[in-house]
């Protein structure tokens, strides 16, 4: 059977790369579109042609697998709700349907409705920014036409939740495996704001900081423990969401390198992965050069985790794990080492 | 000094470039050597002026340019290539690293492109790097700040640069350390700063810390020989304060 969906970078030569990696594990890929038309939540590294995704869609057939086109901006600007907006999404989406593209993830309510009505050959996957983390969204989404939802990466450690929401819809649910994002972030709607019109039409802000991603790196840095709470899901504990009915795993990282991507790609598909967890996260990657969290460590922890209330602030069981931290020192220095997280903070 | 051979070689790569393409409008806005936390060490030149068609048509002698840049400053890369502005058809930076072993693993496979904005020039095994102190000024930062926050603060990057308008120095990128922790510190910082300037051939004008915009969070921390017109805008200072930038040592 296959369950995963993976991220992929955009070009030919990386698509051939991970269809090897993954085989018949993968159900589908899904690359950014044109960020002229409709922009998306991380930054589009290729600007590949119409050609490149008609020549694309045709190799992932030929391998069994869906192409996916992410159109996931948080914010369209009003666009989508002008004669011009609509006549353009209806244009771009007219050419991915000719060229064979099999789904579309998007973030907006408007354009689930809208491809539902007049693109019937493309199936709809909700963008996990669109924050659907109960069943009565579940529902409202699957009402307006989707096929599959990608879940709020908040529930991914709340079972009963994600239990009451395979109850509430009939659709596929998909969740999203292996984001290291703060759990609750409280830049999370602000940042996929302003990732969508950075990566989106013109006109797009030229920042001068990206606050969010600097601000919650140093967050993490103070507060180690914050890297355990996220909502990220082992290849080990794959299982335990199989059996409560997700229907796809999804790898996330298609800003990163090719040989990154299959890196993941193989420990999931191999359900076992005996290194620093935080390789196989796609964000903040910056941190795996400081901090090591061996994945063999945390075996176990899911339990706790599926009866987890989410009090952070009076539970501490995530911050007893990150004892198990280790921090890079000097590193590539005839000194360097790694060393436990109590040399440097009080754990 | 490594520093002098920076600013010549970022005039040289530049000179080289406006010759190679008959472009007045090409220049190296800023060449910069670099450790990364991981233990990669490079070489960087920001370039501006030109695009994807003149990569593909300069593929070779571009290559070539990076890399004798890269080795004359004692890197002596196992990949060098062009770094194209994600989703559009500018170039944004020639870059040549010799890479740590986790990196080479990213940077094998996929027929040369393991990033479609990356047009890679070549990728072997590389040389043995003549310069490599400039790792032990990433760690040592990062061992102080470490001291200073009592938590693992974060070097991510130590930059030397030399900048077009004749500023150079040195910068590090840096996570997980306050505005109040530096400022307590200040002293010990410069001075840490302001030795490993001069190690590198550069006296330092001014040291400061720049800010996560609108929070008390350090994003780096820069020691610096102005050029005079930069000299303006630290001057400006005690007039027109920025609010990302705290001024830890200036001299007047």
């Amino acid at each position: 059977m296959r369950w995963l969906s993976v991220a992929h970078p955009g070009h030919m030569e990386a698509l051939k790369e991970i269809v090897e990696a993954g085989g018949s594990n993968i159900y589908e890929v899904y690359t950014g579109g044109s960020p002229d038309c409709i922009g998306t939540a991380r930054s589009g590294l290729g600007t590949p042609t119409t050609e490149d995704i008609r020549e694309q869609v045709d190799y992932a057939h030929a391998n069994g697998i869906r192409m996916n086109i992410v159109l996931n901006s948080a914010c369209l600007g009003g666009r989508h709700l002008t004669r011009d907006g609509h006549n353009l999404y209806r244009w771009y989406l007219k050419i991915l349907n000719d060229v064979g593209v099999d789904a579309v993830t998007v973030a907006e309510p408007f354009l689930v409705e809208m491809i539902a009505k007049e693109f019937p050959d493309i199936a709809i996957t909700v963008s996990c920014i669109a924050f659907v983390a109960s069943p009565q969204k579940a529902i409202y989404y699957e009402e307006l036409g989707a096929d599959t939802i990608a879940l709020d990466i908040n529930i991914n450690k709340n079972f009963p939740v994600l239990e009451n929401i395979r109850d509430a819809v009939d659709c596929k649910l998909k969740l999203l495996v292996n984001e290291g994002c703060i759990f609750d972030c409280p830049f999370r709607y602000a940042h996929f704001n302003l990732l969508s019109h950075a990566n989106g039409p013109e006109p797009r802000p030229l920042l001068n900081y990206e606050y969010y991603q600097q601000r919650c790196a140093s967050m993490r840095v103070e507060h180690p423990e914050l890297l355990i709470s996220s909502g990220w899901i082992r290849p080990e504990d794959v299982k335990e969401y199989e059996a409560i009915g997700i229907d796809i795993f999804k790898i996330s990282g298609r800003i990163q390198s090719v040989n990154w991507i299959t890196n993941c790609v193989k420990a999931y598909t191999s359900r076992e992965y005996h290194g620093n967890l935080l390789e196989l996260l796609d964000s903040t990657r910056e941190l795996r050069r400081l901090f090591y969290l061996p994945n063999d460590a945390l075996e176990g922890a899911i339990e706790k985790w599926k009866t987890c209330d989410k009090n952070c602030y009076r539970c501490g069981y995530c911050k007893k794990l990150s004892s198990e931290i280790l921090v890079y020192s000097e590193r590539r220095t005839p000194d360097e080492t790694l060393k436990p997280l109590s040399d440097y903070m009080v754990v | 000094m490594i520093t002098q051979e920076l600013l010549d070689a970022r005039s040289k790569l530049e000179e080289r470039l406006q010759k190679l393409t008959g472009g007045a409008g090409v220049f190296a806005s800023e060449s910069d050597i670099f450790a990364m936390s991981c233990g990669c060490i490079g070489a960087i030149s920001y370039i501006q002026g030109l695009q994807l068609e003149d990569v593909e048509v300069y593929h070779d002698e571009l290559k070539n340019l990076i890399e004798d840049f890269s080795r004359n400053l004692g890197i002596f890369p196992s990949v060098s290539y062009a770094q194209m502005k994600p989703g559009k058809f500018d170039l944004e930076r020639l870059q040549a690293h010799d890479l740590c072993d986790s990196c080479k693993k990213e940077y094998a496979g996929c027929g040369g492109k393991p990033w479609p904005d990356m047009i890679l020039f070549k990728m072997d095994e590389g040389g043995e790097s003549a310069f490599t102190d400039i790792l032990r000024f990433r760690s040592g930062l990062e061992e102080l700040l470490r001291v200073i926050s009592k938590r693992p603060a974060y070097v991510m990057q130590f930059n030397i640069f030399a900048r077009i308008c004749g500023c150079v120095g040195v910068t590090a990128v840096v996570r997980g350390i306050f505005g109040d922790e530096i400022q307590r510190n200040a002293e010990e910082i410069v001075e840490h700063l302001t030795r490993t300037s001069e190690e590198v051939g550069i006296e330092p004008t001014v040291v400061y810390t720049t800010f996560v915009h609108g929070t008390e969070a350090v994003a780096g921390i820069s020691a610096q020989a102005t050029c005079k017109a930069c000299r303006t805008t630290y001057e400006e200072y005690e007039v027109i304060p920025r609010p990302d930038l705290d001024i830890l040592y200036f001299e007047k």
